[in-house]
């Protein structure tokens, strides 16, 4: 019998012979990139801890050694509820703390959206923001992880628990707890807003009060 | 069997008189996407060469094996397998680009040009053939995307690759590197270009005449 490569027989072999080659040739490639992938992405997490702490610039890109001067800075304490709180200080001796840090979730317009929020020692007012993980439009939701919108958040006050942000879309911000939406992704803005309500809630410092 | 000239023909044909973005107008929406720094552009610019040549080599390689009716589903396979290892490759050693190119890198396997390559050439000719096709159309893809990244991150932030180029006196056109820009800025791409190419088309011709009422 000649070949036929039409055979509908030959057709369906030969996506399954196909799709079992590429199938193992990109898990192969997985399982050795995995650990690779995964230690950068712990690095990423720790650039983020240190610029929600305040220790880097938002957008700024330290380099591995610059990351583990910084990073003796903070100390990383296990919190009641799982979670991690990392607590920075001014230098590598741990002597005077600047900020408790503490990672947030929830849900933004699109995706799950997690946050590293700083407070300063007194927990009257947040130290800092960083965006760890988000999923939302590119050019729009997406801009809560540029600086210009991330600064706005250091140094501003807690208003009173529920309401310790707010972040106002259609109106000008008249509280020392409030800064602006950006134009064009009000829900991100809301949801960002919601889950630093919800989650400041659950911060010691706040909680103890 | 074509001479070696054939095959530099049809590699440079890709770069220049079918080239994707300004003859085919194929791939836009990463162009548009993109182009906005000069950096991202050329590890997009990197992927998709890439992919393009990996993919149409495979397609040639299988031709006389593949069958019509599974034909796509083929294409399509060996393309997303390749951007996979693409995605991989840049989340493990260069995750800042990865973080900014952000789904883009994903988005290369609906890339009409690929498909476009394999349908219409791998899928008929010799493998050395479709990659020299396939490497001319990416380059010719790679060009295009260049040539507007640096016009945009140029007047967008005063900068080339993040290197600054005017002084601190320059006010960053800010619109250039919003989706606006991209549209104005490819416009006035296709528009210079095709204007050249429709001189040179009359040039041509132009020759052809005079040779004729010559003779």
């Amino acid at each position: 019998m000649p070949f036929d490569k039409d055979n509908r027989l030959f057709m369906v072999g030969f996506l399954v012979i196909a799709s079992l080659v590429v199938t193992a040739a990109l898990s192969a490639l997985y399982a050795v990139t995995e650990p690779i992938i995964e230690q950068q992405k712990a690095r990423l997490f720790q650039v983020r801890v240190l610029e929600a702490c305040g220790l880097v610039d938002h957008g700024a890109e330290p380099d591995d050694g610059e990351i583990d001067r910084l990073y003796a800075r903070i100390e990383e304490v296990p919190h009641d509820d799982g979670r991690t709180l990392y607590r920075a200080y001014s230098s590598e001796r741990r002597e005077e703390l600047i900020a408790e840090a503490l990672e947030i979730s929830g849900s933004g317009l699109w995706s799950e959206i997690r946050l590293l929020v700083a407070l300063t020692p007194d927990g009257g007012s947040i130290h800092g923001l960083a965006v760890v993980e988000q999923g939302e439009t590119p050019g729009l939701g997406g801009r809560i992880t540029e600086p210009e919108f991330l600064e706005k958040f250091a140094g501003l006050e807690l208003g009173a628990p529920p309401e310790y942000v707010g972040i106002v879309a259609y109106e000008t911000p008249d509280a020392p707890n409030e800064i602006n939406a950006i134009s064009g992704a009000t829900q991100t803005s809301k949801a960002v807003q919601v889950i630093l309500n919800e989650g400041l809630a659950t911060f010691p410092t706040t909680a103890q009060e | 069997m074509p001479k070696t000239g054939e095959h530099w023909k049809t590699f440079l044909k890709g770069l220049w008189e079918d080239n994707p973005i300004f003859r085919m107008i194929l791939g836009i929406c990463s162009t548009l996407a993109v182009t906005n720094q000069v950096v991202n552009t050329l590890a997009m610019c990197g992927a998709v060469v890439f992919v393009i040549t990996a993919s149409s080599l495979i397609v040639s390689l299988v031709r006389k094996i593949t069958g019509k009716r599974v034909r796509m589903a083929v294409y399509t396979l060996f393309i997303a397998a390749f951007v996979i290892m693409v995605d991989i490759a840049l989340k493990a050693w260069v995750p800042t680009i990865a973080k900014a190119m952000g789904p883009y890198v994903g988005l290369i396997i609906t890339n009409c040009i690929i498909m476009g390559r394999a349908e219409a050439y791998a899928s008929n000719n010799k493998p050395l053939p479709s990659v020299l096709d396939a490497a001319g159309v990416g380059l010719g893809y790679a060009m295009s995307l260049l040539i507007i990244a640096v016009f945009r991150e140029l007047l967008g932030f005063g900068t080339i690759a993040g290197l600054r180029v005017f002084g601190p006196g320059f006010e960053p056109w800010v619109i250039m590197v919003m989706a606006p820009g991209a549209f104005f800025m490819l416009g006035s791409y296709i528009w210079v270009i095709r204007t050249i190419q429709d001189r040179q088309a009359k040039r041509k011709v132009e020759k052809k005449r005079r040779a004729a009422t010559a003779a």
